[in-house]
């Protein structure tokens, strides 16, 4: 019986493991999965090299905010399971940060779920994220963009 | 009579402050818009960090309004803006 995985990781995702994981929970009545890595970049917008991505999390409301996000998810789209898996604490450049993951019986759905919930944990997702570049230790405190809020309020005109 | 509070500093307002910073209250409690008032004062560093917009109480886990009363013994926190996922 398939159901909804909502995971904040303290250690490294495993992105083949944690996919098959889900892929394994498919039903016959599945026709598409669609899943999204986020990745830590070596290199900000700016062009600076970071050393590190560094997310800070708050007791059960980082979860929550994350589970809620999932129910809504599950709510505005017809799927047969769904996943979100978020990292803590620091992420070195290329490890991954965040996967999503939906199943559902057509596409359209699946691409639509995974794309939404990025959107929405891009800017509701209660973390405190900072870069740290190399040879230093200040904190570079990261803040949603306005592309980030324009993505995630473009579902609220459906 | 007061007692004593403990209020942790999510994210970069504990750059301006220690992470858990220590108020005495009133037995009754207080309203989240004079505990932030208080840790104004208390921490001028934090003054104008505290008025930026998206900053938030939680209080026991759950986000409150400026009217909601804390009570000796709760859990608080203050956010600033989320950076989000």
């Amino acid at each position: 019986m398939s159901q909804d995985v909502v995971i904040l990781a303290q250690d490294a995702i495993d992105p083949a493991a944690t996919l098959n994981d889900f892929i394994a929970h498919c039903t016959d009545s599945d026709g598409a999965i669609v899943h999204f890595i986020g990745l830590a970049r070596g290199t900000n917008h700016q062009g600076h090299p970071v050393s590190a991505l560094v997310l800070e999390h708050y007791r059960g409301v980082t979860l929550a905010s994350m589970q809620n996000i999932a129910a809504a998810a599950r709510e505005r789209f017809t799927l047969s399971q769904l996943m979100i898996v978020h990292r803590t604490g620091a992420i070195m450049p290329q490890e991954p940060i965040v996967l999503v993951a939906a199943a559902s019986a057509h596409r359209r759905a699946a691409f639509e779920a995974a794309d939404y919930m990025m959107d929405r944990l891009k800017t509701e997702a209660v973390f405190w994220k900072y870069e740290l570049h190399p040879g230093s230790t200040i904190k570079h405190w990261i803040e949603p963009t306005s592309r980030d809020t324009d993505d995630s309020q473009r579902w609220q005109k459906d | 009579m007061t007692r004593h509070l403990v209020i942790e500093l999510c994210g970069r307002l504990a750059d301006y402050a220690p992470q858990q910073i220590n108020l005495d209250i009133p037995q009754a409690g207080i309203s989240v818009a004079h505990l932030k008032a208080r840790i104004a004062h208390d921490y001028p560093a934090l003054a104008t960090e505290l008025q930026r917009p998206g900053v938030r109480l939680c209080v026991d886990e759950t986000i409150v309004t400026d009217a909601h009363i804390v009570k000796v013994g709760a859990t608080v926190a203050i956010f600033p803006i989320v950076s989000g996922g």
